[in-house]
Formats: C-alpha cells, sequence, structure tokens
C-alpha cells in the first residue's frame, strides 16, 4: 500500500480543502439570513464520503469511524433539512487533516488518535436530535442512494444489486446487466468485506455489490434485471418531499486532469530552451547563405521565423501548464493558524482571499514554509492575548487576513494582523543588544529601516522563546525563501494598530529577463529584476569613502562596489562608470560597476549544478544564440 | 492479448473478457509498484474491474467507457 500513500496525500488534502470550503458556505449562509446551504451540503456530504473511503485504503481506522460519524450525521441533515453543528464538523476535518500531516511525517496516526475520534464522535453526536420517525414504506437505503446520487431532483428508483459469488461462472457479467439499465444516475460498486490481498484473490468470484438510482421508473429499471429477479431490488420513490428545494447545480462532467510529474515538466521546458537556442543558431548560417543565393537565404529566414514562431508558442504553453493555483498550498494554512493561536490561548479569524490565483509551480512550492512563518509569527507576536485586546477595545479573536492577488506579472502577497504592531524602539534595542548593529547605527534608522532589521540574521524580539516560533527560524529565513523565489518582502507596521507583512513575486519563473554584462573581460549575465536601475556617470563622481567608494544617487549615498574585483577579476576602469543598482541587504541600494552593458535577452536559467554549485554567487548558466554558455550572477548572494 | 506490459506500466486495451482478469491479476502480483494504463480500455467484465480496484493501483489516463469511468 506504500506507494499509493503519495496519491492518498495529494487527494485527502484536496478533499480536506473541498471540506473547509463547502464549511465555510454552511457558516456564511445562516448569517445571510438563509437557510442551510443546500449545494454546500451535498459537496461537503460526497468529501467525507470519498475521504472515508479513501482512508480506510491505510491503517487509520479512527480516521475511518470519525468520518463515518461525521458522514451519517451529514446524510441526516440532507435528509431533515437540520443544520448540522458546523464547528464540530470543522473539527473533524481539521483532525482529518492533521491525521493526514501524521501519516506523511510518520506513515502512522498518533497513539492518541483512536481517543481524539471517540471524544469528536461524542461531540457530533452530542447535539445530533433524535432521528426523524420512519414516514413510509420507503426503505431508508433507497432515500441514501437517492440523497447520494448527483442530480438527485431527478432520482425515481433505487436499485440494489447484488450478484451471487459465482456468477461469473455462469457466464453473466453484472457490470454489463448494469450497463442496460435506463436513465442510470448514480453508481456505487461496494462490498461487504475489505477487498482480499491480491495475493489471495479470487479473479472469478464477484465481490460486490451495486447499488444505483435512475432517471427511469422501477418497472423500467427491473426490466433490465428480469434474469436475475432474485438479487435485485428496486424501490420506487417519489419526488423530494420538499418542493422548495433548490435543483443541485448541474454537473459539469469532471474535466479530464492528468498529473504529470515535476521532474517530466521541467524536461519539457529544458528542450524546449533548446529548441529556441538551436532556431538560432540558423543565423550565421542565413547570414552565409545571402552572400550565396540571396533567394535561398529569404526562404530560409522565413523558415526561421516559423520555427521561432513555434518555439515561441510552445515555450508559453509550457509556461502556462507550470502555472498552478496556490489554493492548495494554502489551503493547510486556516487551520495551521487556528492550531497556532489555540496553543498560545489566543483566538484568531483567519482570511483567505485570492487563494486561486495562479503561479509558476516552482514559485508556489516554495511558498508555503516561509507563509506559515510569517502567519505564526503574526499570531505569536502580533495579535495580543483576548484579555489584552478587550482592554485596547478591540475584539477578542484577532484579525489575519491574507490577500492574494496578481500585479501583471508579478504576484503580491498580503498579510495583515491587527494585532500589536511592531516596536521600532524595542526592534532598535533587541539589534544593538545582540550585536547586529551599532547603537548609534541603530537609532540613525528611520521607523521602516529599524523595523527591517527583524530581517537581519539572529534576530528575535521574543522574550520567552515560544514553542511556535522559537524554532531557530527566523525573519531572515524567510526573507531568503522569498528571495530564493526572486522576490521581495516588506514591513509596514503601526503600533497597536497591527503589521501588514507584503511579498512581491514573480509568476512566471520560466523565462528569466537577463542584462548581459561585461566585467573583467568576462560575460555575465544578470537578472533584471533584481536590478532596480542602470545608471552611466562620470568615474569622478565615484568618491572614496572609508575603504570603499560612494556616489550620490538621488541624494542618496549608494556605495559603490566593482563586479569585477568582487569576483576576483579585473577592476573596470575608464572616464565613464556604468553601474548596476540593486538592493542589497538591510534594504539599502547598492551600485555595481562593469565594464559595459550588452544585450538584453530572455533567457532560461538551468539550476546551477557539477562545478558551478559550489559557485556562492551564480544561480546558474543560460546558454546564448551562439552556443556560449553565460553564468548568471546571484546579486543578493554576491552582496550578502 | 488485451494485457499487456510496458516498462513504465501494465496496460490494458480493447475491451477485457472475463478471462484477462486472471491474466491481470497474475501480472499486478508480479509487478507490484507499476500502475496501470487504462486509457486504451474501451470495456471490462466486471472479473477484470475488481482486480483493479483491489489492486487500488494508481490509474494511467482515463477509460473510454462511462461506466468503467466511474467506478475505476
Amino acid at each position: 500500500m506504500d506507494d499509493l500513500l503519495p496519491h492518498f496525500l495529494v487527494e485527502g488534502r484536496e478533499l480536506v480543502e473541498q471540506a473547509h470550503a463547502d464549511l465555510a458556505r454552511l457558516e456564511a449562509a445562516p448569517a445571510k439570513g438563509e437557510g442551510v446551504d443546500r449545494p454546500a451540503l451535498d459537496s461537503l456530504f460526497r468529501a467525507v464520503h470519498t475521504l472515508k473511503g479513501s482512508v480506510a485504503l491505510f491503517a487509520m481506522a479512527p480516521a475511518e469511524a470519525l468520518l463515518h460519524a461525521a458522514e451519517t450525521r451529514l446524510d441526516r441533515a440532507r435528509r431533515d433539512g437540520s443544520a448540522p453543528d458546523v464547528a464540530a464538523l470543522l473539527a473533524v476535518v481539521d483532525q482529518v487533516d492533521r491525521w493526514i500531516d501524521a501519516m506523511e511525517a510518520d506513515g502512522a496516526l498518533p497513539a492518541a488518535a483512536g481517543e481524539d475520534a471517540q471524544r469528536l464522535i461524542a461531540r457530533l453526536a452530542g447535539e445530533a436530535a433524535p432521528a426523524a420517525p420512519a414516514s413510509d414504506a420507503i426503505p431508508e437505503w433507497a432515500t441514501v442512494l437517492r440523497d447520494r446520487s448527483e442530480r438527485a431532483a431527478e432520482v425515481r428508483t433505487a436499485f440494489r444489486y447484488t450478484p451471487d459469488a459465482e456468477c461469473f461462472f455462469r457466464g453473466e457479467d453484472p457490470l454489463a446487466v448494469v450497463g442496460t439499465v435506463p436513465g442510470l444516475l448514480h453508481l456505487d460498486m461496494v462490498t461487504e468485506q475489505p477487498w482480499p490481498e491480491l495475493s489471495a484473490m479470487e479473479p472469478f468470484r464477484c465481490y460486490v455489490r451495486f447499488e444505483g438510482t435512475s432517471a427511469a421508473s422501477a418497472e423500467e429499471v427491473r426490466a433490465a434485471f428480469r434474469l436475475m429477479p432474485d438479487q435485485i431490488e428496486v424501490a420506487a420513490l417519489p419526488g423530494p418531499a420538499d418542493g422548495t428545494r433548490a435543483p443541485d447545480t448541474p454537473q459539469t462532467s469532471a474535466p479530464g486532469t492528468l498529473r504529470v510529474d515535476a521532474v517530466r515538466l521541467d524536461g519539457l521546458v529544458e528542450r524546449s530552451a533548446d529548441l529556441s537556442v538551436a532556431s538560432r543558431a540558423l543565423d550565421p548560417l542565413v547570414a552565409r547563405a545571402a552572400a550565396l543565393d540571396p533567394a535561398l537565404a529569404d526562404a530560409l529566414k522565413v523558415a526561421q521565423a516559423g520555427i521561432e514562431r513555434a518555439a515561441a508558442d510552445l515555450q508559453q504553453a509550457i509556461a502556462s501548464v507550470r502555472l498552478v493555483s496556490l489554493e492548495p498550498v494554502l489551503r493547510r494554512l486556516p487551520r495551521l493558524a487556528r492550531d497556532a493561536a489555540t496553543g498560545l490561548g489566543k483566538a484568531v479569524r483567519f482570511e483567505l482571499s485570492g487563494e486561486r490565483a495562479e503561479v509558476d509551480k516552482q514559485v508556489a512550492d516554495g511558498l508555503f514554509e516561509p507563509l506559515l512563518h510569517l502567519v505564526r509569527n503574526a499570531i505569536d507576536h502580533g495579535i495580543e492575548p483576548p484579555q489584552a485586546r478587550r482592554a485596547a477595545g478591540k475584539a477578542e479573536a484577532g484579525l489575519l487576513r491574507l490577500a492574494i492577488g496578481t500585479e501583471g506579472d508579478r504576484l503580491r502577497i498580503t498579510l495583515t494582523d491587527d494585532g500589536a504592531g511592531m516596536d521600532a524602539a524595542a526592534i532598535r534595542r533587541a539589534a544593538v543588544a545582540r550585536e547586529l548593529i551599532g547603537e548609534a547605527e541603530a537609532a540613525a534608522l528611520d521607523e521602516e529601516a529599524a523595523i527591517g532589521l527583524v530581517f537581519l540574521p539572529g534576530f528575535s524580539t521574543a522574550a520567552a522563546v515560544t514553542d511556535l516560533s522559537g524554532r531557530g527560524v527566523g525573519m531572515d529565513a524567510v526573507r531568503t525563501a522569498i528571495e530564493r523565489l526572486r522576490g521581495t518582502i516588506a514591513i509596514d507596521s503601526r503600533t497597536g494598530q497591527g503589521t501588514r507583512v507584503s511579498v512581491l513575486l514573480p509568476v512566471n519563473a520560466i523565462a528569466t529577463r537577463l542584462l548581459v554584462v561585461t566585467a573583467g573581460e568576462q560575460r555575465l549575465g544578470v537578472r533584471l529584476d533584481q536590478v532596480s536601475e542602470i545608471v552611466r556617470l562620470d568615474s569622478a563622481a565615484i568618491q572614496p569613502i572609508g575603504r570603499g567608494q560612494a556616489c550620490v544617487l538621488r541624494d542618496r549615498t549608494v556605495p559603490v562596489l566593482d563586479l569585477g574585483q568582487r569576483l576576483g577579476l579585473a577592476p573596470a576602469t575608464g572616464d565613464h562608470a556604468r553601474l548596476l543598482v540593486t538592493d542589497g541587504s538591510a534594504g539599502g541600494r547598492v551600485a555595481l560597476r562593469v565594464d559595459g552593458f550588452g544585450e538584453r535577452i530572455d533567457g532560461f536559467v538551468r539550476e546551477k549544478s557539477g562545478i558551478l554549485a559550489r559557485l556562492p554567487a551564480v544561480s546558474g548558466t543560460t546558454t546564448l544564440s551562439d552556443g556560449e554558455v553565460l553564468l548568471v550572477l546571484d546579486l543578493p548572494e554576491l552582496l550578502a | 492479448m488485451t494485457v499487456s506490459m510496458t516498462p513504465e506500466a501494465i496496460v490494458l486495451a480493447g475491451a477485457c473478457g472475463v478471462e484477462e482478469a486472471e491474466i491481470l491479476l497474475a501480472a499486478l502480483l508480479d509487478h507490484p509498484t507499476l500502475p496501470v494504463d487504462v486509457a486504451a480500455l474501451s470495456g471490462a467484465h466486471l472479473a477484470v474491474v475488481q482486480v483493479l480496484r483491489a489492486a487500488a493501483r494508481p490509474l494511467a489516463g482515463k477509460p473510454q467507457h462511462p461506466l468503467l469511468q466511474r467506478l475505476l
């Protein structure tokens, strides 16, 4: 079963996510003065039902029992219209989510799982009203089946077909029989016992029973089973008793999706990059052909343009395939936020918006850890304990809002809390106490820059190291993670009112805008998104300051470093200085002097590997049209 | 032959009759980690479907028959 676990982890979490979304809708409906949100209830039922089936494949018996209890409760809500206890169900789904995490981490449920399940089952049962008495002769299994059907309103007949175990030897195929049922709406294939181990399986023994519903009449359904009357139960169902019930959302056929290993996709990216490089190799050939036969050269040029267009289209198509929704990444955050708050005796309301925004897979994959850390930080250090909030005239539950939006080809993530805010003076003191910065230097920083000190390695202001944030991962790790994704992070905080953390990330990570520069007679690539400005000025404007050099840009003194020298090559000379301005660490700007600027290209930066992996300031390589391999620099790393 | 092997998967193609259940079961037992490619599966006897369900192997592709799509 081990090879199934990775699939379960993905699908189980998707179902948990679906359940969370449905619960949010159920919770919202009464607030808006509406009754129970029926489509949400149906969707939640299906998610819980499917999840129950999934956990049954693993050693997760407490989860199965708990989900069964939740399913039963939801089934009753669907039948009698009673409002289910959303909080109790949320606790169930959160618990299952935690167990999925445990399965991933340990391959087994924690020892207390059985007790946790019993407690939650009791909680679900505690609010359960006595079941409505059976009102008529319709068997319960039939109504359950109707309610389980996607288009419940159309159901006229339910059937239960139990082929006998030896039927295959008589030449029967129960599946073919079921296929003749007219107006089939829903079909379950169920087994009385769990599936046998493959090695113990008898391939010609029938293990299953079919249960389904149809839009056809009972007589028409019975006719399909006329050859096996002893194996079939058919029940006619009246329409739903409650005529006001909204029709279920029409079920669009599930779009054909395919899970593809990311490594294969990356291979495709590389291959497509090779294609555009190969087509650019035609340039010199076209030039040579032009000297011999201009007509041939023209024809070649047209053909080359066609190849390049196709290669560009291909790259775009691949880039869009790599775009994934952020939802799976963010799905666990609300639950983890609730867990974190509970552990600290705080109450938190977590609002998430824009989570369907799409971003390159590489970016999505790298986002969870830093975001989780930001959320935990906000709960730990931002949101005050309930008494303090009450005293400050705030609602007892802190509000944490995570908003995602796209701005052109950038993704903006904003995490806002209404907590105590950050105390710039305390941060200055802490940074000085930890010898991260001199006292005078700290005093000279404005509010914003002082708050930026939290990004320095080794910084932490927590008076007590809490269970939550005291894990040796500070804001510097968050910043590093964001910068690795070629993003930026900024904090804006008001004492007493709260904090806003803004993260800006590229949506597409494949094609990278590069600037070719020369330094120490080497051609090097620089990511344009790491360059804030390109400046040409008179060399005389660069003044020696202390042991370094600096120039004044926009009324601000900016340190100037020589890129060639920095890399152990010859320094730039001449009367005209060419500077790349970039955001250095600690928020200040830094100018890098180079010999010259070359072309701007869209390059596919390959991760550094082999011997290059040991070069700290290199982020990878790209191939130019003439086949030359260009080293691409990582400026923040170079300046760190 | 509607049950065949590739290095990456056990491949089911066309309409799989009742007798294929045993062949499929043997293939699954011989190759305990291979997924089953059902993209070209146009129909299957319940015996074959049972073996697939009991094996709970990852499936590649989607079978063509709507009834099989529901059950697999």
